[in-house]
């Protein structure tokens, strides 16, 4: 019997030893090959309507009260409900096993609290504590939970399907919800969005304007940002997977073509054909197939 | 005797092999944020010189970031596997084409520079030779905006071959953009739809 429970808990050990060994490997840098989008034509759908409703409902309001407001009120709400949302930011600390950041989190949040009166300025910031912006969507890319297809949320925008469930965790651990009333519940986030919206408003519609396709630009931009923040692009510099910096040109750069292997091992769908055709057939049919793959990316 | 200071001169030679490449990283990564250094002082040398005209504030920017960019590679990541497909003379008119466009996309928001500084942090060494550098663009009252400078060695110069904001890079954001039209419309149709970009109207 000892023996057994012996066994079990050695196992248990074990498993739990495995699983942090996978769980606190950072993972990889952004691979644009990796674009999941199944989704894409129901994607774009829910895209062009949420397009709609931010160019003639969102952005009207927002500017308004760009107008209207000094940059000082401006900040001032953005730092209260970033100051609300202490639990999540303290929790996924936690859950991530960043002492220093939860610490620092905890400290904020009692420093804006009391004197940044009820979190409206941030002092903490001049005080040098640093800022969290951990999610659950972001612990579960932690521990190798990938991001999944790329989903587009009515009204809430880019997410995948991993971000969308961590999303739920995070109004869940949101508490002060639960204290007020549906109709306040409501009110305060429009408030949240409208002034949120109001501080990028010009950004916003300049990166529009300036896109060739506004739907791969908003998708590529939001997964590259959500890999750059599970990989903690805060504390290293952070760019794009190596191999995806070198191309090889006609087969003249042989120190790029000795990379491109590499990057087959890593993946063995869609992209791992590219860089063989590239190695392999200098010729220009090479690019053929590309195209196919290209039309589903 | 004999055998110990045997001994002891493969251990140096094992000591000196080992530390090479690192010396050799460690004097890479120095130069680069060097480089990178050297260029934010420049701008910001330009853009804290309000008796400038604006429209020579942007000449100066413009001349020292040609100086800086790659745009030959720039070009070349941004195509990727398509770049095949460029004769020799569309290679040429796209650089020039892109070129045009960023120099229009990021010229625009010189006016709006307000108090910033820019912090020049650590750098990291890749593979495959390049240096990443990580810069912090510092606003007062409104928190810090992470700016990354991927550089290549091009002849013995540090040259920037990507930029990357809070983590989302430039060259990835139009590759992905350009990968469809240069499917469907092929390498003419790309430089069209990109000169179209530039002589339209913007905003």
């Amino acid at each position: 019997m000892r023996k057994l429970s012996n066994i079990g808990a050695r196992s248990w050990l074990a498993l739990a030893a495995t699983a942090c060994l996978v769980g606190c490997a950072t993972p990889g840098p952004w691979d644009p090959s990796q674009v999941s989008d199944p989704l894409e034509p129901v994607n774009r759908g829910v895209f062009w309507v949420n397009d709609k409703f931010d160019v003639y409902m969102l952005t009207p309001v927002a500017k308004g009260w760009d107008f209207v407001a000094p940059d000082r009120v401006q900040t001032s709400i953005a730092n209260f409900f970033t100051n609300l949302r202490f639990p999540v930011h303290f929790l996924n600390d936690v859950l991530q096993g960043k002492p220093v950041a939860a610490g620092s989190t905890l400290a904020r949040f009692v420093v804006n609290t009391t004197a940044g009166v009820a979190g409206l300025f941030d002092p903490a910031s001049r005080l040098g504590l640093a800022r969290s912006d951990e999610d659950f969507g972001q612990t579960m890319g932690r521990y190798g939970v990938p991001a999944g297809p790329y989903l587009v949320l009515p009204l809430l925008g880019p997410s995948s399907v991993r971000d969308a469930g961590g999303s739920l965790a995070d109004s869940a651990a949101s508490v002060w919800p639960f204290f007020v009333d549906t109709l306040v519940t409501v009110g305060v986030r429009a408030t949240d969005t409208i002034n949120a919206r109001s501080r990028i408003h010009e950004e916003i519609e300049e990166e529009r304007a300036s896109a060739f396709d506004w739907y791969t630009f908003v998708r590529d931009a939001y997964l590259q940002r959500r890999v750059a923040q599970v990989r903690d692009e805060q504390v290293e510099p952070e760019a794009g997977s190596d191999a995806q910096y070198y191309i090889p040109d006609e087969g003249d750069e042989p120190e790029a073509d000795a990379d491109e292997p590499e990057a087959d091992a890593d993946e063995p769908e869609a992209d791992a054909d590219e860089p063989e055709a590239d190695a392999d057939e200098p010729e220009a049919d090479a690019p053929e197939p590309d195209e196919h793959d290209d039309g589903s990316f | 005797m004999a055998r110990s200071s045997r001994r002891l001169l493969i251990l140096s030679l094992l000591a000196a092999w080992l530390a090479a490449p690192g010396a050799a990283a460690a004097s890479s990564t120095e130069e680069a944020r060097a480089t990178v250094q050297g260029v934010v002082d420049a701008v910001l040398g330009v853009l804290r010189t309000p008796e400038l005209p604006s429209a020579e504030r942007r000449t100066r920017i413009e001349a020292i970031a040609y100086d800086w960019f790659d745009f030959e590679t720039m070009s070349r990541l941004v195509v990727a596997r398509g770049w095949r497909r460029f004769t020799a003379e569309q290679k040429q008119t796209f650089v020039t084409e892109f070129r045009e466009l960023l120099a229009a996309r990021y010229g625009r928001k010189l006016d709006s520079y307000g108090q910033e500084d820019v912090a020049v942090e650590q750098a990291r060494q890749d593979a495959g030779g390049d240096v990443t550098v990580r810069t912090r663009i510092v606003r007062p009252g409104a928190g810090e905006v992470a700016v990354d400078y991927r550089l290549r060695n091009e002849g013995g110069r540090w040259k920037a071959i990507d930029v990357v904001i809070e983590g989302v890079s430039l060259v990835f954001s139009y590759r992905g953009q350009f990968q469809d039209i240069l499917a469907s419309k092929g390498p003419e149709g790309l430089i069209e739809r990109v000169r179209q970009k530039n002589v339209g109207p913007v905003d």
